[in-house]
């Protein structure tokens, strides 16, 4: 965990899942599938709750981030640990071809199902020409 | 004991903590072209055994394991002796024609694991949730093994 965290924390201010017993940050497991009208993606994000998801968009970069409230033993002692629980970020560029300002999401079963829809595609193109 | 799930074949390095921006989307959604090829497997889907987490309380055991998109109807929990065996499958999102599939990193299909759960159990009183794709699987322990506990009330 600690070897992972000093390749991909490097990001300065964001580097806060670097100590060694702080909740870790997952990369949720995502599908994306593509309609006429919109891209889909799908993300696995168990014990995410909607009021901890939040969804940013900014300079064409999608951002989820799901807090996820710990569970377990109180005293942090288990029987068996399979695996951790933490919380959810994951990033993913968006081009001109999704009409940010539409993007919806629906939290369902600790499924993340985010909607972009597409822009207008026939939206016309005025194309300057400098004259010299 | 189990099969493997069919789509096994999951272009993604796992779960890792801190990536700020998603290095595989060096490609945009909603830019062409829209996708490169997925890079050949890199590791193994977390579904076909999954990972369970069991600890105790004074009263019960439980056991948790992450099914996302689940409900208790996928999901079979049995208990035989003190071995509990979670089993189930998920299926494949149906799809028509004219939605084309560019990326699949979510497992699917069938997947089991079973546990030994220590200590008697209270075989009548066991009982499984499975809410925002979470099982947990509590088991009361049987009068015999539960500590005592005796509370002392102050009023």
């Amino acid at each position: 965990m600690t070897t992972t965290c000093a390749t991909n924390c490097c990001n300065g201010a964001e580097a806060r899942s670097a100590a060694f017993d702080e909740a870790p940050v997952f990369s949720p497991l995502a599908d994306i599938r593509e309609t006429p009208e919109a891209y889909i993606v799908s993300m696995d994000t168990p014990g995410a709750h909607a009021d901890g998801v939040s969804i940013e968009v900014e300079e064409g970069v999608l951002t989820v981030s799901a807090r996820v409230a710990q569970r377990g033993p109180a005293s942090g002692e288990f029987i068996r640990r399979g695996y951790r629980v933490g919380d959810y970020r994951r990033s993913l560029r968006i081009g001109e071809g999704v009409d940010s300002a539409s993007i919806a999401a629906t939290l369902e079963a600790g499924v993340l199902t985010i909607t972009l829809p597409k822009a207008a595609r026939s939206r016309p193109r005025k194309i300057e020409v400098a004259q010299r | 004991m189990f099969r493997q799930p069919r789509s096994m074949n999951l272009a993604y390095p796992g779960y890792l903590p801190g990536r700020e921006i998603e290095r595989f989307f060096n490609d945009m959604l909603g830019a062409l072209p829209v996708l490169a090829p997925l890079p050949a497997s890199m590791n193994q889907s977390r579904l076909g055994m999954p990972a369970v987490n069991m600890w105790e309380t004074d009263s019960a055991v439980h056991v948790e394991a992450e099914f996302p998109g689940l409900t208790l109807h996928d999901v079979e929990v049995t208990l035989d002796g003190s071995l509990l065996t979670i089993k189930g499958a998920r299926r494949e999102q149906p799809t028509d024609e004219k939605t084309k599939v560019i990326r699949r990193e979510r497992a699917t299909g069938e997947f089991g694991v079973s546990v030994s759960v220590p200590g008697e159990v209270d075989h009548e009183r066991v009982s499984a949730t499975l809410e925002h794709g979470v099982l947990v699987v509590t088991l009361p322990k049987a009068a015999a093994t539960r500590a005592r506990k005796i509370e002392i009330k102050t009023k």
